[in-house]
């Protein structure tokens, strides 16, 4: 198990940020939404801990505790006053080294309905909810790990049982498959030493071996989906295939994405939006993925009056530009000095900076690459961007077209 | 495995109090200084409710302040958000009942520059018809959105229920389509002339600054300087009889459910019982409604309690998702559970509650951004920056009989909202007693 410390007393709290490198992609046909589910038993009791007592202690005492699965892992963080650091450690090392005998058929079956009411709350029920879903078919071929949603399917979540969480727990959940760090009003000496004192104990297995990922080619043949929903206005997102996070091609995209879709001086909303006034709203941004392939999305929400088809053509027209002249220099500044107080904001706060350390250990197996990232960003010129903007190309993208239902 | 670690007490912490000035404009300063915060944040608590809108152009507030950032006679069309951006600043804002929030984050050694730029969109904004006009459209649009999502259309549904129809709060803070639709673009230059001026508006500013942002902003060239007008007055919204309310939304796979009374302000002497009711009853992780409704019935992804203030009073209100085949059975669970007679609160569950607040309180204040957002907030209903400090003394007062006395009181009679699909909750509800009034 590795273990990141970095002092800062500006406040009497630490922040724990626990990553384990198990996500959706890691899930086996028939078994999706398997690690997001898991991740809900695991505070569902332990050897010494009883069922919600993980949350609830933390909480009692001042702290924060709460759990997020994505496609590449699934994070566990804790917020707390320094005087309960060492109950949240102890804490997480009972359920690292003992859940998986103490999971029942009963905690599992009242999480598969929690895990549904989730779905149906954040997915199932509210306008373009479904949207993440057919972006990832669009993107990736089935069979893909990252053909399929981090929440799966009602059917696969409804067909896991205890057994099978106690085996997807000891594949995955083992110290040499886990990153800690603690940020916060502690010292380095005593971070290592309370991370030895409750984790040491732990007996140490190999890490899981992975698949090496392929990586894929940008999309070529245009693959489309229309959906006629209720929705309250026509809407269009487009999907592209991208480099790996962090490589230089995806900070470049990244960049262009911002400067075409980010804010109001953004190239789509001056376009769309204010010159002509045929969008309500537009975006662009990135899903971050380390395995073979990461996404980039734009959308656009139509106003009335204005057809999809309309609608797609201009902004298709933003992009074909943006590839032929690349970023003004305006722009470059700006989207550096924009990315340069991103940065630095988030690390203004423990949370996000114990977040970092742990996700760069983890999926880069290199937590100093905190402290490089920001060089690396500022270093991309308008040739990058240029470069960059060609994978954004109209041939390139997947399309996902929201039609609301009374159109007809 | 090494054995239970004890928990040591939470070092005692309060938020320090900021520097203040008055500047000649009658405008009012706060500063608070925090090293090692580089990216400085700016709000301006404007003194707006929107009880100040005519009666027919609801959405006027919050449009106008939409239309702030949309060009300067200095610095027109984009112009002026580029600018901002070349300092490395972006900017933000809210509009709520009580007033807007103007938002503006840069590194803190661009303040003086910062400080220049907002003054200029106080004071010039363009206002043009043509982006009112744009604006307008847009706004229509995400009104359209807001009707769309449950959780959203739940929460208009329960100001109407909760807050008598005579008052602004009873009614959408955006306003309504046809009553944005009927806003002119002089109707927004004459509320920005006559309500957006510095007496009665305050400054909060955090960061690690190299120059005191009170002398700059004394020797800045200000624009921002209109009279300080007539006394602006706020609403104080009383409550309706309770209703019980089902808001039509064919094929919905949920019910989003609220059920509530109408709560307190933060100048309520039983703000910190409120508040401890509502953490134990539905704040914690194993509070009485999250333990039974997820942990131990699987009814919902969350179910939760709070009292949200306004300047006067306030909305209490518990929320849930159901789906559609347990929703009458959890609405029964929630509002037996909501009923304290028969099991006050206890002891242990206002330690725990007061223990939470006195515990997490440092890091709410730990950037210079959550340090303004939560001290704007405060302004803007009326409070001074010694609340915070207040309140967590007020905590250590709460015992189980306040607390219970307190939630007993103010939920005789909670009113019921639920979104979602009539033709499958109308008829269990009825059977349970309910008579819903069906609204589409």
């Amino acid at each position: 198990m590795r273990v990141i410390v970095n002092p800062d007393p500006c406040v009497p709290m630490v922040a724990i940020s626990i990553w384990y490198d198990v996500g959706s992609r890691d899930e086996l046909p028939g078994q999706t939404g398997w690690a997001h589910l898991f991740e809900h038993l695991m505070f569902q009791g332990s050897a010494n801990v009883a069922s919600g007592e993980h949350l609830n202690t933390l909480q009692s005492v001042g702290g924060s505790a709460n759990a997020t699965t994505s496609f590449d892992r699934t994070n566990y963080f804790e917020t707390v006053p320094v005087g309960a650091l060492e109950l949240a450690l102890w804490m997480e090392a009972d359920r690292l080294a003992t859940l998986p005998d103490h999971l029942t058929e009963e905690g599992i079956a009242t999480q598969r309905e929690v895990v549904k009411e989730e779905r149906r709350q954040r997915y199932d029920n509210v306008p373009y909810g479904d949207a993440i879903e057919h972006l990832l078919e669009l993107a990736f071929p089935e069979g893909h790990p990252y053909h399929h949603s981090v929440i799966g399917s009602m059917a696969d979540v409804d067909s896991a049982t205890a057994a099978a969480a106690a085996a997807f727990f000891r594949e995955h959940y083992l110290p040499a498959n886990a990153v800690i760090s603690l940020v916060g009003d502690v010292t380095p000496e005593q971070g290592f030493e309370l991370a030895e004192r409750y984790f040491g104990g732990i007996p140490a297995a190999d890490k899981p071996a992975r698949a090496p990922s392929a990586s894929l080619p940008p999309l070529a043949d245009v693959p489309q989906k229309n959906l006629r929903r209720p929705v309250p206005a026509d809407a269009v997102q487009y999907v592209f295939r991208l480099p790996v996070r962090d490589t230089r091609d995806f900070d470049a995209v990244t960049a262009v994405l911002s400067i075409l879709g980010d804010g109001p001086s953004s190239r789509l909303e001056r376009r769309l939006v204010r010159e002509l006034e045929i969008s309500a709203g537009v975006a662009g941004g990135v899903f971050d993925l380390i395995g073979g392939n990461s996404l980039g999305l734009v959308s656009a929400v139509a106003l009335p009056g204005c057809p999809l088809s309309d609608l797609e053509e201009r902004l298709d027209e933003v992009l074909v530009r943006f590839a032929d002249e690349g970023p003004t220099e305006a722009e470059l500044y700006r989207t550096k000095v924009r990315m340069e107080a991103e940065w630095l904001g988030a690390l203004a706060q423990f949370e996000t900076r114990a977040d970092d350390f742990s996700e760069y250990a983890t999926l880069f197996g290199d937590p100093e690459m905190v402290n490089r990232r920001l060089d690396q960003l500022l270093s991309m010129d308008a040739d990058d961007l240029r470069r960059g903007a060609q994978l954004l190309l109209p041939d390139h993208r997947g399309v996902l077209r929201y039609l609301k239902e009374d159109d007809g | 495995m090494a054995s239970r670690p004890a928990v040591k007490p939470p070092k005692p912490w309060q938020l320090p109090a900021p520097r203040e000035a008055v500047l000649d404009t009658g405008l009012r300063v706060l500063v608070f200084d925090r090293p090692g915060q580089h990216i400085a944040a700016g709000g301006i608590a404007i003194d707006t409710p929107m009880n100040l809108e005519p009666g027919h152009l609801h959405g006027l507030s919050a449009l106008t302040y939409s239309v702030m950032d949309d060009g300067t006679l200095g610095h027109p069309g984009t112009g002026f958000v580029e600018a901002v951006e070349d300092l490395g600043g972006s900017i933000g804002g809210a509009v709520n009942y009580a007033g807007a929030i103007g938002r503006m984050d840069v590194p803190a050694e661009n303040a003086g520059k910062a400080f220049a730029l907002a003054d200029e969109a106080l004071a010039e904004a363009q206002l043009a018809d043509a982006d009112v006009e744009r604006r307008k459209a847009i706004r229509i649009s995400d009104i359209e959105q807001t009707l769309a999502v449950p959780s959203a259309r739940a929460r208009l549904a329960l100001r109407e229920a909760l807050i008598k129809p005579e008052y602004r709060a009873a009614h959408p803070r955006l306003g309504t389509a046809a009553q944005v639709e009927a806003i002119q673009p002089e109707d927004v230059r004459a509320f920005r002339d006559n309500y957006y001026r510095p007496a009665g508006a305050v400054l909060v500013v955090a960061g690690d600054f190299p120059e005191d942002p009170i002398a700059q902003l004394e020797r800045l060239e200000k624009k921002f300087t209109r009279d300080p007008g007539a006394e602006i007055i706020h609403e104080a919204p009383e409550a309706n009889p309770p209703a019980c309310v089902l808001v039509d939304r064919p094929g919905s796979v949920q019910a989003n459910v609220l059920y509530g009374s109408f709560g307190l302000d933060n100048a309520d002497p039983r703000i910190a019982d409120i508040w401890v009711a509502c953490y134990a009853m539905g704040g914690a992780f194993l509070s009485r409604l999250n333990r039974v409704l997820r942990e131990e019935k699987g009814f919902t992804y969350g179910a939760h309690m709070g009292n949200y203030p306004m300047r006067s009073g306030g909305l209490l209100t518990a929320s849930a998702s159901f789906r559609n085949d347990v929703a009458a059975e959890a609405i029964a669970t929630m509002r037996g559970l909501v009923d304290i007679s028969a099991a006050p609160f206890t002891q242990a569950e206002v330690d725990a509650a007061v223990h939470y607040a006195v515990g997490a309180n440092p890091g709410e204040y730990q950037t210079a951004q959550q340090l303004v957002d939560a001290m704007c907030s405060l302004l803007s209903l009326g409070l001074d920056p010694g609340f915070p400090n207040r309140f967590q003394q007020a905590l250590w007062e709460v015992t189980p009989e306040s607390a219970t006395s307190a939630f007993a009181d103010l939920t005789r009679e909670p009113s019921l909202i639920v979104v979602g699909d009539a033709a499958a909750l109308e008829a269990p509800l009825r059977a349970d007693g309910w008579n819903p009034t069906v609204i589409s």
